[in-house]
């Protein structure tokens, strides 16, 4: 499945991957641009308008983190991160900067692509307008009538794990971290109480997913957040 | 050296010389009396000419007991009143006959004579006796310090023993002082009390640097004012009390091994211990050393031999210690730069095989080559991790990043992750419904159960199934990871959990390549479940295969809520 003609921009001072990602994003149909620092980066970003951003932090000069959030300040163009760096504090961080989502290195490529089709196909819905009501498989939700449904069962949900599973379809495809959904659900003043989330989330799965221990729609990223996956 | 005094009075305590001689004099007297009574009463004269030699007896044991003054007197005294008494004309004192004189003389005679040969003697019994005592000291102090392994204790030792020998020379207190790693000198041992307790003031430093340096003894005397010899007993807790009034000083006197000063020790004197022990040097002959100083400073060579032995042995520990280190060091280095290659092999071996110009290999072929690209590259990145995260822990780096989580989200989460090698098998996983949250570093915990599920995969044969479960007891949550595998070797379930060690002549089955893994996997999980609070260990299962099981800590308000519901519903 290839979405031709969009473009996306791979960010990256390590020419070895920048090519491979290349070749196959263009194999795919893709419509592929490289930068290998920060500034050139910043420089495509205005003069290409990507539809996708591929960025690595681990940049020279100016750091990933930084592009990051110079992008995020113009535009809402998806960014997907691409970093060594393996402790969980780094990933927060760059998705609280607005990355969306994030790959560890070394990386599959059929990942990277798996990515980039989730985040333009999410892209495409959000330009479209959001959608009343949100079909996934067996899970069913009317936001104008707040009523959930799996496999055309009513479920009841507490107002809590309601507001969660919004938050959580509102942002399908991107990651969100701890921090981002204690604050959209829970209100600012919650940062610190992280294990409210896991338990929220537990409740969640077991009432929409149908094998909890599985999940399919609500996924754990490690260590950092949740995501929520339509696929 | 007898002095003359030690000839006159045997055995005399210096303080009572007016008092002995009024005591021998009495004693003469009296014997002497009593025997010229004797011979009078008993009309023995002239009935035995020879009866005066009665009084030779006494001059003898008078002089082997109480010295020549003694023994004199008695002849003296024994004449005059024999004299008196006994000879013609009686009751006057007259010596009219010349036996009369040759006999006074004779026993004047006696009286010396005997009289320096049994202070001789008895000098030299003395001597023997002490140098007994000297040698039995020097044996015990020997003997004492041997037995004892640490330098502070032996150095306690010798500043007791020389407190107890040398008590009699004026030496109250004893203290030893050690060149510390910087070089400055600090309070070893001491006689008295606990070396934590004590402390030196600075005059007393400096001295005790002087005397380093210059390798000669130092006095150093407290204040005259009473403040400050008052300064001066505050920071000794024990004081000498029925010394108290006497003048103390301190005398600092040097440590030497050979030409070197090694230390120095701090004496306490009393003021009678003016000239000892007298200074030393490479000049001086053996016999220009009073006994006494030579003795002392047999002691002294005693401790510097002690504190150079421990030196010498601190050293040599070191040694030893660089040496295993760095055999430990290159055997790591060897077994890692093995277990990086390994899988770098067999990507390059794949990658030039499917370069090969001349072959043209059919697609399931090339298939495989890719496959195994893949493979070894994220058995390379699973090795890699662990070394990082070993490094980490022995660096002491590591420090989890603590949030709660519920164990069953990283359970499932790695299980699911390791779908390709856990391929094939059955696993069953059984977690508990009353799991509570735990506080837990999420990628830590996660790289915990991969290293162990790993584990599992590569010890037992394919196929065989793995079970995961996961319970709370005794306020822990308690995770089990156990297989159907050979189990292990019952010397080695402690062992397996060493850096680099892998259990020997496990049986490889399949297609499993050898010898995998580098060891540090379970170095890792225990490194990382310690670091959360918990234990590891390893069992092997009473039917058949090995299972590994960890603790974590949870806090008891969780333990009653279990999955409830906080306050924000």
């Amino acid at each position: 499945m290839s979405k031709s003609g969009a473009r996306i921009l791979v960010v990256d001072d390590e020419i070895e991957i920048t090519r491979a990602l290349q070749r196959s994003l263009t194999a795919y149909g893709y419509d592929v641009f490289t930068a290998s620092n920060g500034e050139e980066a910043l420089e495509s970003v205005a003069q290409h308008r990507p539809d996708l951003i591929l960025l690595d932090l681990g940049l020279p000069v100016l750091s990933g983190l930084e592009v990051c959030k110079r992008v995020r300040e113009q535009s809402s163009t998806p960014i997907i991160v691409l970093s060594v760096k393996d402790t969980e504090r780094d990933k927060v961080q760059a998705l609280d900067l607005g990355a969306d989502d994030y790959v560890s290195k070394p990386f599959g490529i059929n990942e990277v692509l798996a990515r980039v089709r989730v985040a333009l196909r999410h892209t495409a819905q959000v330009q479209s307008g959001t959608v009343p009501i949100f079909v996934a498989g067996p899970l069913q939700v009317d936001f104008a009538q707040r009523n959930v449904q799996v496999d055309g069962k009513d479920i009841k949900l507490t107002p809590t794990e309601y507001d969660l599973l919004k938050a959580l379809i509102k942002n399908r495809g991107k990651i969100m971290t701890r921090q981002m959904l204690l604050t959209q659900v829970w209100g600012t003043g919650y940062g610190t109480e992280a294990h409210y989330l896991h338990v929220y989330i537990g409740q969640l799965r077991r009432k929409i997913e149908p094998d909890p221990s599985h999940p399919r729609f609500i996924l754990t990223v490690s260590g950092v957040g949740y995501r929520f996956s339509d696929e | 050296m007898n002095t003359f005094e030690d000839v006159l009075f045997l055995g005399l305590p210096e303080e009572r010389r007016y008092l002995r001689y009024i005591t021998d004099t009495v004693l003469a007297t009296v014997l002497s009396l009593l025997i010229t009574g004797i011979i009078y009463l008993g009309k023995l004269y002239p009935t035995i000419p020879n009866i005066s030699f009665l009084y030779l007896l006494v001059v003898l044991a008078l002089s082997v007991t109480r010295g020549l003054y003694a023994s004199l007197v008695t002849s003296l005294i024994a004449f005059l009143s024999f004299d008196f008494t006994l000879v013609q004309p009686l009751f006057t004192f007259t010596i009219a006959k010349t036996e009369e004189w040759l006999a006074l003389i004779i026993f004047m005679i006696t009286a010396i004579v005997t009289g320096r040969l049994a202070s001789g003697l008895r000098q030299r019994a003395m001597q023997a006796s002490a140098r007994e005592r000297e040698a039995r000291a020097l044996y015990e102090l020997v003997n004492a310090t041997t037995s004892e392994d640490r330098l502070g204790q032996q150095l306690d030792i010798v500043a007791k023993a020389i407190v107890e020998n040398f008590a009699s020379f004026g030496v109250c207190d004893c203290a030893i002082l050690l060149p510390g790693t910087t070089g400055r000198l600090a309070l070893e041992a001491d006689a008295s009390q606990d070396v934590s307790q004590l402390q030196i003031s600075l005059d007393e430093m400096r001295t005790a640097e002087s005397v380093m340096s210059q390798g000669r003894i130092i006095d150093l005397y407290a204040g005259d004012e009473a403040g400050t010899g008052v300064a001066y007993y505050r920071f000794r807790r024990i004081v000498d009390v029925s010394r108290q009034n006497s003048q103390r000083y301190m005398r600092f006197v040097p440590l030497q091994q050979g030409h070197e000063v090694i230390g120095v020790v701090r004496l306490v004197m009393s003021e009678k211990g003016r000239r000892f022990p007298t200074e030393r040097n490479a000049n001086m002959k053996q016999e220009q050393l009073g006994h006494n100083d030579t003795f002392f400073w047999t002691f002294l060579d005693q401790t510097s031999g002690m504190i150079e032995h421990a030196r010498l042995q601190r050293e040599m520990l070191q040694i030893e210690l660089l040496k295993r280190t760095d055999s430990l060091r290159s055997a790591l280095l060897s077994s890692v730069s093995h277990d990086l290659r390994t899988p770098l092999a067999s990507i390059k071996a794949s990658a030039s095989s499917l370069l090969q110009e001349d072959v043209e290999w059919d697609d399931e072929t090339k298939r495989s080559f890719a496959i195994t690209i893949e493979r070894e590259s994220d058995r390379l990145n699973r090795l890699v991790g662990n070394l990082l995260d070993m490094s980490r822990i022995e660096g002491g780096a590591l420090k989890p990043e603590k949030e709660w989580y519920p164990i069953d989200e990283v359970i499932h989460d790695v299980v699911d992750r390791m779908r390709g090698i856990l391929q094939g098998r059955e696993i069953q996983t059984h977690l508990s419904d009353d799991l509570p949250p735990v506080e837990i570093d999420y990628l830590q915990m996660d790289q915990v159960i991969t290293n162990l599920l790993e584990n599992a995969a590569r010890y037992t044969p394919i196929g065989s199934p793995i079970e995961v479960s996961a319970e709370v007891i005794d306020g822990e949550v308690k995770i089990s990871i156990a297989d159907r595998g050979p189990g292990i070797p019952a010397d080695d379930l402690e062992r397996i959990f060493d850096k680099f060690y892998r259990v020997s002549g496990t049986p490889r089955k399949g297609n499993q390549s050898s010898t995998m893994g580098t060891g540090l996997g379970l170095a890792v999980c225990r490194g990382l479940v310690e670091a959360h609070g918990g234990h590891i260990w390893a069992a092997n299962r009473p039917d058949g295969g090995a299972i590994f099981q960890f603790t974590l800590p949870v806090s008891p308000f969780h333990i009653q809520q279990g999955r409830q519901a906080t306050p924000l519903s």
